[in-house]
Protein backbone atom coordinates (compact mmCIF):
# COMPACT_ATOMS: atom_id res chain seq x y z
CA UNK A 1 0.00 0.00 0.00
CA UNK A 2 1.37 2.88 -1.55
CA UNK A 3 0.92 6.49 0.25
CA UNK A 4 -2.04 8.46 -0.64
CA UNK A 5 -2.05 9.98 -3.40
CA UNK A 6 -5.26 11.80 -3.70
CA UNK A 7 -4.47 14.97 -5.46
CA UNK A 8 -3.05 12.52 -7.81
CA UNK A 9 -6.92 10.69 -8.59
CA UNK A 10 -8.25 14.00 -8.47
CA UNK A 11 -6.43 14.90 -11.30
CA UNK A 12 -6.59 11.89 -12.51
CA UNK A 13 -10.79 11.54 -12.23
CA UNK A 14 -10.88 15.01 -13.57
CA UNK A 15 -9.23 14.05 -17.14
CA UNK A 16 -11.31 10.75 -17.04
CA UNK A 17 -14.46 13.10 -16.25
CA UNK A 18 -13.15 14.74 -19.64
CA UNK A 19 -13.12 11.57 -21.72
CA UNK A 20 -9.23 10.67 -21.14
CA UNK A 21 -9.36 7.13 -21.14
CA UNK A 22 -5.56 6.98 -20.67
CA UNK A 23 -6.19 8.40 -17.24
CA UNK A 24 -9.04 5.68 -15.62
CA UNK A 25 -6.70 3.06 -16.90
CA UNK A 26 -3.95 4.56 -14.64
CA UNK A 27 -6.66 4.77 -11.98
CA UNK A 28 -7.07 1.09 -13.03
CA UNK A 29 -3.59 0.18 -12.89
CA UNK A 30 -2.83 1.98 -9.27
CA UNK A 31 -5.90 0.08 -7.91
CA UNK A 32 -6.90 -3.06 -9.20
CA UNK A 33 -4.59 -5.03 -7.30
CA UNK A 34 -6.25 -3.22 -3.92
CA UNK A 35 -9.79 -4.10 -5.53
CA UNK A 36 -9.01 -7.70 -6.84
CA UNK A 37 -7.14 -8.17 -3.07
CA UNK A 38 -10.55 -7.23 -1.56
CA UNK A 39 -12.79 -9.25 -3.26
CA UNK A 40 -10.98 -12.24 -3.65
CA UNK A 41 -10.63 -12.44 0.75
CA UNK A 42 -14.09 -11.56 1.02
CA UNK A 43 -14.93 -14.69 -1.52
CA UNK A 44 -12.08 -16.74 -1.47
CA UNK A 45 -12.60 -17.39 -5.08
CA UNK A 46 -10.15 -16.06 -7.66
CA UNK A 47 -12.55 -16.07 -10.88
CA UNK A 48 -15.38 -14.68 -8.62
CA UNK A 49 -13.49 -12.04 -7.84
CA UNK A 50 -11.79 -10.63 -10.77
CA UNK A 51 -15.23 -10.34 -12.56
CA UNK A 52 -16.42 -8.51 -9.02
CA UNK A 53 -13.52 -6.30 -9.52
CA UNK A 54 -13.99 -5.76 -13.09
CA UNK A 55 -17.49 -5.33 -12.64
CA UNK A 56 -16.88 -2.32 -9.92
CA UNK A 57 -14.46 -0.77 -12.39
CA UNK A 58 -17.13 -0.80 -15.05
CA UNK A 59 -19.52 0.96 -12.67
CA UNK A 60 -17.26 3.37 -11.77
CA UNK A 61 -16.37 4.26 -15.64
CA UNK A 62 -20.10 4.53 -15.91
CA UNK A 63 -20.96 6.82 -13.35
CA UNK A 64 -17.82 8.88 -13.51
CA UNK A 65 -19.34 12.10 -14.03
CA UNK A 66 -21.98 11.80 -10.97
CA UNK A 67 -19.06 11.46 -8.87
CA UNK A 68 -18.38 14.16 -6.90
CA UNK A 69 -14.85 14.90 -6.41
CA UNK A 70 -14.70 16.40 -3.27
CA UNK A 71 -14.91 12.44 -2.43
CA UNK A 72 -11.81 10.01 -2.74
CA UNK A 73 -12.20 8.14 -5.66
CA UNK A 74 -10.68 5.15 -3.91
CA UNK A 75 -13.06 5.95 -1.29
CA UNK A 76 -16.04 5.21 -4.00
CA UNK A 77 -14.46 2.31 -5.58
CA UNK A 78 -14.06 0.19 -2.79
CA UNK A 79 -17.69 1.61 -1.69
CA UNK A 80 -18.97 -0.07 -5.35
CA UNK A 81 -16.49 -3.48 -4.83
CA UNK A 82 -18.06 -4.03 -1.02
CA UNK A 83 -21.57 -3.40 -2.56
CA UNK A 84 -20.92 -6.03 -5.38
CA UNK A 85 -19.43 -8.32 -2.47
CA UNK A 86 -22.34 -8.22 -0.43
CA UNK A 87 -24.61 -8.95 -3.15
CA UNK A 88 -22.30 -11.81 -4.27
CA UNK A 89 -22.46 -13.54 -1.03
CA UNK A 90 -26.12 -12.94 -0.84
CA UNK A 91 -26.58 -14.85 -4.10
CA UNK A 92 -24.55 -17.94 -2.89
CA UNK A 93 -26.48 -17.75 0.27
CA UNK A 94 -29.47 -18.27 -1.46
CA UNK A 95 -28.45 -20.69 -4.14
CA UNK A 96 -26.48 -22.40 -1.84
CA UNK A 97 -23.44 -22.76 -3.96
CA UNK A 98 -20.71 -23.33 -0.97
CA UNK A 99 -20.77 -25.06 2.11
CA UNK A 100 -21.59 -22.97 5.01
CA UNK A 101 -20.91 -22.85 8.90
CA UNK A 102 -21.83 -19.74 11.46
CA UNK A 103 -19.68 -18.84 14.11
CA UNK A 104 -21.33 -18.00 16.77
CA UNK A 105 -21.11 -14.12 18.15
CA UNK A 106 -21.67 -11.96 21.18
CA UNK A 107 -24.77 -10.10 20.52
CA UNK A 108 -23.37 -6.73 18.42
CA UNK A 109 -25.75 -4.20 16.54
CA UNK A 110 -25.50 -5.05 13.21
CA UNK A 111 -23.99 -7.85 13.42
CA UNK A 112 -27.06 -10.66 13.43
CA UNK A 113 -26.25 -14.01 12.27
CA UNK A 114 -27.76 -14.53 8.94
CA UNK A 115 -27.62 -16.65 6.23
CA UNK A 116 -26.12 -14.21 3.99
CA UNK A 117 -23.27 -13.86 6.63
CA UNK A 118 -22.32 -17.56 6.67
CA UNK A 119 -19.04 -18.15 6.01
CA UNK A 120 -17.65 -19.99 2.76
CA UNK A 121 -15.94 -23.46 4.11
CA UNK A 122 -12.13 -22.43 3.79
CA UNK A 123 -11.13 -25.18 2.41
CA UNK A 124 -7.64 -24.74 1.13
CA UNK A 125 -7.50 -23.34 -2.14
CA UNK A 126 -4.67 -24.48 -4.09
CA UNK A 127 -4.10 -21.02 -6.20
CA UNK A 128 -4.34 -19.38 -2.71
CA UNK A 129 -1.58 -21.48 -1.13
CA UNK A 130 0.65 -21.15 -4.44
CA UNK A 131 -0.34 -17.49 -4.30
CA UNK A 132 0.24 -16.15 -0.75
CA UNK A 133 2.60 -19.00 0.26
CA UNK A 134 2.71 -21.08 3.36
CA UNK A 135 3.60 -18.80 5.48
CA UNK A 136 1.02 -16.82 5.20
CA UNK A 137 -1.96 -19.15 4.74
CA UNK A 138 -3.04 -19.69 8.25
CA UNK A 139 -3.66 -16.01 8.52
CA UNK A 140 -5.54 -15.64 5.07
CA UNK A 141 -7.72 -19.15 6.28
CA UNK A 142 -8.34 -17.38 9.50
CA UNK A 143 -9.60 -14.24 7.80
CA UNK A 144 -11.54 -16.26 5.70
CA UNK A 145 -13.59 -17.40 8.86
CA UNK A 146 -14.00 -14.16 10.01
CA UNK A 147 -17.83 -13.08 9.78
CA UNK A 148 -18.38 -10.58 6.77
CA UNK A 149 -18.93 -7.20 8.68
CA UNK A 150 -15.66 -8.07 10.70
CA UNK A 151 -13.48 -9.42 7.94
CA UNK A 152 -14.29 -6.03 5.90
CA UNK A 153 -12.96 -3.87 8.68
CA UNK A 154 -10.24 -5.90 9.00
CA UNK A 155 -9.24 -6.15 5.50
CA UNK A 156 -9.97 -2.39 4.93
CA UNK A 157 -7.92 -1.43 8.08
CA UNK A 158 -5.13 -4.12 8.34
CA UNK A 159 -4.07 -5.25 4.67
CA UNK A 160 -5.36 -2.30 2.81
CA UNK A 161 -4.15 0.71 5.37
CA UNK A 162 -7.48 2.96 5.54
CA UNK A 163 -8.26 5.38 8.24
CA UNK A 164 -10.86 4.49 10.07
CA UNK A 165 -12.90 7.56 8.72
CA UNK A 166 -12.62 6.02 5.19
CA UNK A 167 -13.69 2.69 6.66
CA UNK A 168 -16.48 4.37 8.24
CA UNK A 169 -17.58 5.47 4.89
CA UNK A 170 -16.95 2.59 3.06
CA UNK A 171 -18.94 0.63 5.40
CA UNK A 172 -21.57 2.93 5.87
CA UNK A 173 -20.90 2.79 9.70
CA UNK A 174 -19.88 5.18 12.23
CA UNK A 175 -16.16 5.40 13.15
CA UNK A 176 -17.00 3.64 16.59
CA UNK A 177 -18.44 0.87 15.24
CA UNK A 178 -15.60 0.49 12.70
CA UNK A 179 -13.07 0.36 15.77
CA UNK A 180 -14.97 -2.07 17.64
CA UNK A 181 -15.52 -4.32 14.88
CA UNK A 182 -11.40 -4.10 14.38
CA UNK A 183 -10.88 -5.05 17.75
CA UNK A 184 -13.17 -7.96 17.50
CA UNK A 185 -12.04 -9.29 14.48
CA UNK A 186 -8.26 -9.25 15.46
CA UNK A 187 -9.40 -10.75 18.92
CA UNK A 188 -11.28 -13.34 16.75
CA UNK A 189 -7.82 -14.01 14.61
CA UNK A 190 -6.20 -14.31 17.34
CA UNK A 191 -7.70 -17.42 19.17
CA UNK A 192 -8.17 -19.00 15.75
CA UNK A 193 -4.51 -18.80 15.49
CA UNK A 194 -3.43 -19.46 18.70
CA UNK A 195 -6.12 -22.88 18.32
CA UNK A 196 -4.07 -23.75 14.98
CA UNK A 197 -0.55 -23.25 16.93
CA UNK A 198 -1.68 -25.40 19.49
CA UNK B 1 -7.44 -9.71 37.25
CA UNK B 2 -7.84 -6.79 35.16
CA UNK B 3 -6.18 -9.04 32.14
CA UNK B 4 -9.03 -8.95 30.12
CA UNK B 5 -9.48 -5.26 30.58
CA UNK B 6 -6.32 -4.53 29.03
CA UNK B 7 -6.53 -7.09 26.31
CA UNK B 8 -9.65 -5.00 25.38
CA UNK B 9 -7.63 -1.86 25.04
CA UNK B 10 -4.87 -3.92 22.75
CA UNK B 11 -6.07 -2.73 19.62
CA UNK B 12 -6.32 1.01 20.93
CA UNK B 13 -3.21 0.47 21.87
CA UNK B 14 -1.68 -0.49 19.06
CA UNK B 15 -3.35 1.93 17.01
CA UNK B 16 -1.83 4.85 19.60
CA UNK B 17 -5.39 5.70 20.34
CA UNK B 18 -5.30 5.51 24.02
CA UNK B 19 -4.92 8.47 26.33
CA UNK B 20 -1.36 9.47 27.50
CA UNK B 21 -2.98 8.36 31.14
CA UNK B 22 -4.22 5.13 29.66
CA UNK B 23 -1.28 4.41 27.71
CA UNK B 24 0.82 4.89 30.97
CA UNK B 25 -1.40 2.62 33.29
CA UNK B 26 -1.20 -0.08 30.23
CA UNK B 27 2.65 0.32 29.62
CA UNK B 28 2.93 -0.59 33.36
CA UNK B 29 0.29 -3.38 33.54
CA UNK B 30 2.45 -5.30 30.65
CA UNK B 31 5.94 -4.57 32.44
CA UNK B 32 4.05 -7.08 35.54
CA UNK B 33 2.14 -9.18 33.70
CA UNK B 34 3.89 -11.55 31.24
CA UNK B 35 0.94 -13.36 29.67
CA UNK B 36 -0.50 -10.00 28.97
CA UNK B 37 2.80 -8.50 27.13
CA UNK B 38 2.90 -12.12 25.36
CA UNK B 39 -0.06 -11.49 24.43
CA UNK B 40 0.19 -8.46 22.91
CA UNK B 41 3.21 -9.36 21.04
CA UNK B 42 1.52 -12.16 19.41
CA UNK B 43 -1.36 -9.16 18.90
CA UNK B 44 1.50 -7.12 16.84
CA UNK B 45 2.62 -9.98 15.16
CA UNK B 46 -0.87 -10.83 13.57
CA UNK B 47 -1.36 -7.14 12.61
CA UNK B 48 2.06 -7.54 10.61
CA UNK B 49 1.34 -10.59 9.02
CA UNK B 50 -2.09 -8.75 7.75
CA UNK B 51 -0.49 -6.33 6.33
CA UNK B 52 1.98 -8.46 5.02
CA UNK B 53 -0.30 -10.44 3.49
CA UNK B 54 0.63 -10.06 -0.53
CA UNK B 55 -1.93 -8.87 -3.04
CA UNK B 56 -2.91 -12.02 -5.24
CA UNK B 57 -1.84 -11.59 -8.67
CA UNK B 58 -3.76 -9.60 -11.19
CA UNK B 59 -5.43 -11.97 -13.80
CA UNK B 60 -4.06 -11.40 -17.25
CA UNK B 61 -6.16 -8.91 -19.41
CA UNK B 62 -7.75 -7.57 -16.34
CA UNK B 63 -8.16 -4.51 -17.38
CA UNK B 64 -8.48 -5.11 -21.03
CA UNK B 65 -11.58 -7.10 -19.89
CA UNK B 66 -13.06 -4.03 -18.24
CA UNK B 67 -12.48 -1.94 -21.73
CA UNK B 68 -14.28 -4.57 -23.37
CA UNK B 69 -17.54 -4.22 -20.82
CA UNK B 70 -17.43 -0.57 -21.20
CA UNK B 71 -16.63 -0.85 -24.84
CA UNK B 72 -19.70 -3.28 -25.22
CA UNK B 73 -23.20 -1.93 -26.23
CA UNK B 74 -25.88 -1.61 -23.99
CA UNK B 75 -28.11 -4.31 -23.30
CA UNK B 76 -30.98 -2.00 -25.00
CA UNK B 77 -28.88 -1.59 -28.16
CA UNK B 78 -27.89 -5.25 -28.27
CA UNK B 79 -31.61 -5.53 -28.18
CA UNK B 80 -31.81 -3.21 -30.91
CA UNK B 81 -29.59 -4.46 -32.61
CA UNK B 82 -31.47 -7.82 -33.07
CA UNK B 83 -33.52 -5.32 -35.88
CA UNK B 84 -30.41 -4.77 -37.92
CA UNK B 85 -30.23 -8.43 -39.26
CA UNK B 86 -31.75 -9.02 -42.28
CA UNK B 87 -33.60 -12.14 -41.72
CA UNK B 88 -35.58 -10.12 -38.80
CA UNK B 89 -35.87 -6.53 -41.30
CA UNK B 90 -37.40 -8.62 -43.99
CA UNK B 91 -40.39 -9.56 -42.31
CA UNK B 92 -40.85 -6.42 -40.07
CA UNK B 93 -40.15 -4.08 -43.14
CA UNK B 94 -43.33 -6.36 -45.37
CA UNK B 95 -45.53 -6.15 -41.72
CA UNK B 96 -44.77 -2.23 -41.75
CA UNK B 97 -45.59 -2.48 -45.47
CA UNK B 98 -48.90 -4.69 -45.14
CA UNK B 99 -50.11 -2.37 -42.41
CA UNK B 100 -49.90 0.93 -43.96
CA UNK B 101 -51.65 -0.88 -47.31
CA UNK B 102 -54.56 -1.97 -45.24
CA UNK B 103 -54.32 1.09 -43.45
CA UNK B 104 -54.92 3.24 -46.74
CA UNK B 105 -57.52 0.80 -48.52
CA UNK B 106 -59.28 0.49 -44.54
CA UNK B 107 -59.93 4.80 -45.08
CA UNK B 108 -60.87 4.96 -48.49
CA UNK B 109 -63.00 1.58 -48.19
CA UNK B 110 -64.67 3.34 -44.98
CA UNK B 111 -64.70 6.87 -46.34
CA UNK B 112 -67.21 5.95 -49.36
CA UNK B 113 -67.68 7.14 -52.98
CA UNK B 114 -67.62 10.47 -52.64
CA UNK B 115 -64.18 10.79 -50.74
CA UNK B 116 -63.02 8.75 -53.60
CA UNK B 117 -64.21 11.82 -56.23
CA UNK B 118 -62.84 14.26 -53.66
CA UNK B 119 -59.23 13.02 -53.79
CA UNK B 120 -59.80 12.09 -57.58
CA UNK B 121 -60.76 15.71 -58.46
CA UNK B 122 -57.76 17.14 -56.54
CA UNK B 123 -55.58 14.52 -58.30
CA UNK B 124 -57.17 16.50 -61.61
CA UNK B 125 -57.05 20.03 -60.45
CA UNK B 126 -55.52 22.13 -62.55
CA UNK B 127 -51.73 23.33 -62.41
CA UNK B 128 -51.66 20.48 -60.28
CA UNK B 129 -50.58 20.69 -56.78
CA UNK B 130 -48.30 17.29 -57.31
CA UNK B 131 -45.04 18.56 -58.82
CA UNK B 132 -45.25 22.18 -58.44
CA UNK B 133 -43.23 22.43 -54.98
CA UNK B 134 -41.92 25.86 -56.18
CA UNK B 135 -45.39 27.36 -56.59
CA UNK B 136 -45.68 30.87 -54.59
CA UNK B 137 -47.98 30.80 -51.48
CA UNK B 138 -50.69 32.31 -53.14
CA UNK B 139 -50.89 30.57 -56.16
CA UNK B 140 -51.08 27.17 -53.92
CA UNK B 141 -54.12 28.58 -51.90
CA UNK B 142 -55.51 29.67 -55.26
CA UNK B 143 -55.03 26.15 -56.60
CA UNK B 144 -56.52 25.00 -53.13
CA UNK B 145 -59.42 27.09 -53.59
CA UNK B 146 -59.97 25.38 -56.59
CA UNK B 147 -59.92 22.02 -55.01
CA UNK B 148 -62.27 23.06 -52.32
CA UNK B 149 -64.60 24.82 -55.17
CA UNK B 150 -64.52 21.37 -57.26
CA UNK B 151 -65.17 19.50 -54.60
CA UNK B 152 -68.15 21.52 -53.04
CA UNK B 153 -69.73 21.35 -56.64
CA UNK B 154 -69.47 17.80 -56.68
CA UNK B 155 -71.26 17.63 -52.83
CA UNK B 156 -73.63 20.06 -54.34
CA UNK B 157 -74.20 17.74 -56.70
CA UNK B 158 -74.49 14.85 -55.11
CA UNK B 159 -76.95 16.21 -52.36
CA UNK B 160 -79.35 17.24 -55.12
CA UNK B 161 -78.94 13.54 -55.86
CA UNK B 162 -80.18 12.93 -52.66
CA UNK B 163 -82.87 14.96 -52.62
CA UNK B 164 -83.91 13.71 -55.93
CA UNK B 165 -83.75 10.71 -54.69
CA UNK B 166 -85.71 11.23 -51.92
CA UNK B 167 -88.50 12.96 -53.87
CA UNK B 168 -88.41 9.72 -56.00
CA UNK B 169 -88.98 7.05 -52.93
CA UNK B 170 -91.06 9.13 -51.95
CA UNK B 171 -93.68 9.43 -54.82
CA UNK B 172 -93.31 5.48 -55.52
CA UNK B 173 -93.46 4.71 -51.52
CA UNK B 174 -96.89 3.63 -52.41
CA UNK B 175 -96.23 1.32 -55.87
CA UNK B 176 -95.06 -2.55 -55.32
CA UNK B 177 -91.79 -2.69 -54.46
CA UNK B 178 -90.40 -4.09 -58.05
CA UNK B 179 -91.37 -0.66 -59.99
CA UNK B 180 -88.87 0.94 -57.89
CA UNK B 181 -86.11 -0.56 -60.06
CA UNK B 182 -87.56 0.67 -62.90
CA UNK B 183 -88.07 4.54 -61.53
CA UNK B 184 -84.51 4.79 -60.35
CA UNK B 185 -82.95 3.48 -63.76
CA UNK B 186 -85.14 6.32 -65.71
CA UNK B 187 -83.79 9.00 -63.39
CA UNK B 188 -81.41 10.92 -65.88
CA UNK B 189 -79.43 12.04 -62.05
CA UNK B 190 -79.02 7.74 -61.41
CA UNK B 191 -76.95 6.31 -64.36
CA UNK B 192 -75.87 2.08 -64.87
CA UNK B 193 -74.33 0.47 -61.58
CA UNK B 194 -75.18 3.40 -59.35
CA UNK B 195 -79.12 3.52 -60.24
CA UNK B 196 -79.21 -0.54 -59.68
CA UNK B 197 -77.12 -0.48 -56.29
CA UNK B 198 -79.22 2.75 -54.62
CA UNK B 199 -82.25 0.83 -56.02
CA UNK B 200 -81.50 -2.73 -54.47
CA UNK B 201 -80.49 -0.70 -51.32
CA UNK B 202 -83.70 0.90 -51.21
CA UNK B 203 -85.48 -2.35 -51.92
CA UNK B 204 -83.72 -3.63 -49.07
CA UNK B 205 -84.53 -0.65 -46.46
CA UNK B 206 -88.26 -1.39 -47.70
CA UNK B 207 -88.42 -5.06 -46.93
CA UNK B 208 -86.26 -4.96 -43.98
CA UNK B 209 -87.33 -2.03 -41.94
CA UNK B 210 -90.20 -3.14 -40.33
CA UNK B 211 -88.37 -6.49 -38.89
CA UNK B 212 -88.21 -5.92 -35.42
CA UNK B 213 -84.40 -7.01 -34.47
CA UNK B 214 -82.90 -3.60 -35.66
CA UNK B 215 -85.02 -1.20 -36.43
CA UNK B 216 -82.53 1.61 -36.31
CA UNK B 217 -79.85 0.07 -37.75
CA UNK B 218 -80.61 -2.15 -40.48
CA UNK B 219 -83.17 0.04 -42.94
CA UNK B 220 -80.06 1.05 -44.98
CA UNK B 221 -78.28 -1.58 -46.22
CA UNK B 222 -75.58 -1.97 -47.36
CA UNK B 223 -73.20 -3.20 -50.40
CA UNK B 224 -72.92 -7.13 -50.35
CA UNK B 225 -69.03 -6.65 -50.11
CA UNK B 226 -69.98 -4.84 -47.03
CA UNK B 227 -71.25 -7.93 -45.57
CA UNK B 228 -69.26 -10.62 -45.96
CA UNK B 229 -67.18 -9.77 -43.50
CA UNK B 230 -69.98 -9.83 -41.08
CA UNK B 231 -70.02 -13.39 -40.26
CA UNK B 232 -69.21 -13.58 -36.52
CA UNK B 233 -70.24 -16.99 -34.79
CA UNK B 234 -70.48 -18.74 -38.19
CA UNK B 235 -74.41 -19.05 -37.29
CA UNK B 236 -75.42 -19.57 -41.16
CA UNK B 237 -79.30 -19.19 -40.28
CA UNK B 238 -78.52 -16.22 -38.20
CA UNK B 239 -80.89 -13.06 -40.05
CA UNK B 240 -78.75 -10.39 -41.84
CA UNK B 241 -80.39 -7.75 -40.20
CA UNK B 242 -79.22 -9.30 -37.23
CA UNK B 243 -75.52 -9.52 -38.71
CA UNK B 244 -75.70 -6.01 -39.89
CA UNK B 245 -76.41 -4.63 -36.56
CA UNK B 246 -73.47 -5.89 -35.34
CA UNK B 247 -71.49 -4.79 -38.14
CA UNK B 248 -72.52 -1.46 -37.77
CA UNK B 249 -71.63 -1.91 -34.10
CA UNK B 250 -68.49 -2.63 -35.15
CA UNK B 251 -67.37 -0.35 -37.17
CA UNK B 252 -68.45 2.57 -35.70
CA UNK B 253 -68.57 1.66 -31.85
CA UNK B 254 -68.30 5.00 -30.76
CA UNK B 255 -70.80 7.01 -32.83
CA UNK B 256 -73.89 7.93 -31.98
CA UNK B 257 -76.57 6.08 -34.09
CA UNK B 258 -79.81 8.45 -34.89
CA UNK B 259 -82.44 7.46 -37.40
CA UNK B 260 -85.51 9.87 -38.62
CA UNK B 261 -88.61 8.52 -39.80
CA UNK B 262 -90.31 10.97 -41.31
CA UNK B 263 -93.68 11.44 -43.38
CA UNK B 264 -92.33 14.07 -45.51
CA UNK B 265 -88.76 12.89 -46.69
CA UNK B 266 -87.76 16.51 -49.02
CA UNK B 267 -88.70 18.59 -46.00
CA UNK B 268 -86.75 16.59 -43.48
CA UNK B 269 -83.52 16.81 -45.81
CA UNK B 270 -84.31 20.59 -46.27
CA UNK B 271 -84.81 21.01 -42.69
CA UNK B 272 -81.05 18.74 -42.31
CA UNK B 273 -79.60 21.07 -44.85
CA UNK B 274 -80.91 24.00 -43.43
CA UNK B 275 -79.55 23.26 -40.24
CA UNK B 276 -75.97 22.35 -41.02
CA UNK B 277 -75.94 25.83 -42.88
CA UNK B 278 -76.85 27.59 -39.51
CA UNK B 279 -74.67 24.95 -37.36
CA UNK B 280 -70.92 24.92 -38.07
CA UNK B 281 -70.57 21.29 -37.81
CA UNK B 282 -67.02 19.63 -37.44
CA UNK B 283 -67.30 17.67 -40.30
CA UNK B 284 -70.26 16.16 -42.73
CA UNK B 285 -70.14 13.48 -45.12
CA UNK B 286 -72.46 11.39 -47.42
CA UNK B 287 -71.22 7.69 -46.66
CA UNK B 288 -74.43 6.82 -48.31
CA UNK B 289 -77.05 8.64 -50.32
CA UNK B 290 -79.48 7.59 -47.25
CA UNK B 291 -77.06 8.68 -44.19
CA UNK B 292 -75.13 11.87 -43.25
CA UNK B 293 -71.52 11.17 -41.07
CA UNK B 294 -71.35 14.22 -38.45
CA UNK B 295 -69.04 15.50 -36.21
CA UNK B 296 -70.06 17.71 -33.53
CA UNK B 297 -70.06 18.98 -29.92
CA UNK B 298 -72.92 17.77 -27.65
CA UNK B 299 -74.65 21.37 -27.38
CA UNK B 300 -75.00 20.91 -31.69
CA UNK B 301 -76.12 17.44 -31.44
CA UNK B 302 -78.72 18.15 -28.85
CA UNK B 303 -80.08 20.90 -30.72
CA UNK B 304 -79.95 18.36 -33.92
CA UNK B 305 -82.10 16.37 -32.50
CA UNK B 306 -84.66 18.83 -30.75
CA UNK B 307 -85.30 19.80 -34.60
CA UNK B 308 -85.50 16.40 -35.64
CA UNK B 309 -88.09 15.89 -33.48
CA UNK B 310 -90.05 18.05 -34.95
CA UNK B 311 -89.85 16.22 -38.19
CA UNK B 312 -90.71 13.05 -37.47
CA UNK B 313 -89.78 10.01 -34.95
CA UNK B 314 -86.85 9.63 -33.83
CA UNK B 315 -84.63 6.84 -32.54
CA UNK B 316 -81.25 7.16 -30.70
CA UNK B 317 -78.57 4.22 -30.19
CA UNK B 318 -76.15 5.58 -27.84
CA UNK B 319 -72.39 4.36 -27.90
CA UNK B 320 -71.56 1.50 -25.12
CA UNK B 321 -68.26 3.64 -24.24
CA UNK B 322 -69.52 7.12 -23.88
CA UNK B 323 -66.39 8.47 -22.19
CA UNK B 324 -64.34 7.77 -19.33
CA UNK B 325 -65.23 7.57 -15.51
CA UNK B 326 -64.63 11.08 -14.02
CA UNK B 327 -63.94 11.00 -10.20
CA UNK B 328 -67.07 11.13 -9.07
CA UNK B 329 -68.36 7.82 -11.09
CA UNK B 330 -70.22 10.08 -13.75
CA UNK B 331 -69.04 9.08 -17.32
CA UNK B 332 -67.18 12.50 -19.40
CA UNK B 333 -67.99 12.72 -22.64
CA UNK B 334 -66.41 13.63 -25.64
CA UNK B 335 -65.74 16.89 -26.50
CA UNK B 336 -66.63 15.88 -30.28
CA UNK B 337 -69.61 13.29 -30.90
CA UNK B 338 -69.34 11.58 -33.94
CA UNK B 339 -73.59 10.94 -35.69
CA UNK B 340 -74.65 8.86 -37.91
CA UNK B 341 -77.90 10.22 -39.23
CA UNK B 342 -80.22 8.24 -41.69
CA UNK B 343 -83.16 10.02 -42.95
CA UNK B 344 -86.11 7.01 -43.52
CA UNK B 345 -89.69 7.21 -44.83
CA UNK B 346 -92.45 7.10 -41.98
CA UNK B 347 -94.74 4.94 -44.44
CA UNK B 348 -92.05 1.75 -44.34
CA UNK B 349 -92.73 1.29 -40.83
CA UNK B 350 -96.41 0.92 -41.74
CA UNK B 351 -95.70 -1.76 -44.25
CA UNK B 352 -96.02 -5.44 -43.09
Amino acid sequence: MGPITETDDKELVRLAQQGDRGAFDALMLKYQGQIIGLAYRMLDNMDEAADIAQEAFFRAYRGLNGFRREAAFRTWLYGITINLVRHKRRWHSRHRTSQTFSITLPEEEGLESSAAEEIPDPAPDPRRRAAVGEANARVSEALGRLPAPLRTVVLLRDVNGLPYEEIAQICKENIGTVKSRLHRGRGMLREMLGGMER
Amino acid sequence: MNCARYRDQFSLYLEGELTADRKAEMENHLKDCAACSAELKAMRKLVAELKGLPQPVVPDGFRQGVWNRINAPAPWARLLGVFDSWFVKLPVGALATAAVALLVINVFHSAGPEMMDMNKSRLEAPASVAGKTDLAEKEHLNVMDAVVEEASRKQGKLKENIGQFRRTMQSSSDKKEGSQRGDFAGSDLFTGREAVMEAEMAKEAVVSAPKPAAPALQPVAEPAKRRTAVPLDGKDDEDDSVRNEVSERQRWPEVDYVCLRSADLPAAEQAVVQFLKEVPVQEVSWPLPTRYSLTMTSEQFDLLIARLKKLGEVEIQQPAFEGRMKADGKKEQPELKRVILDLLPAKTLEKD
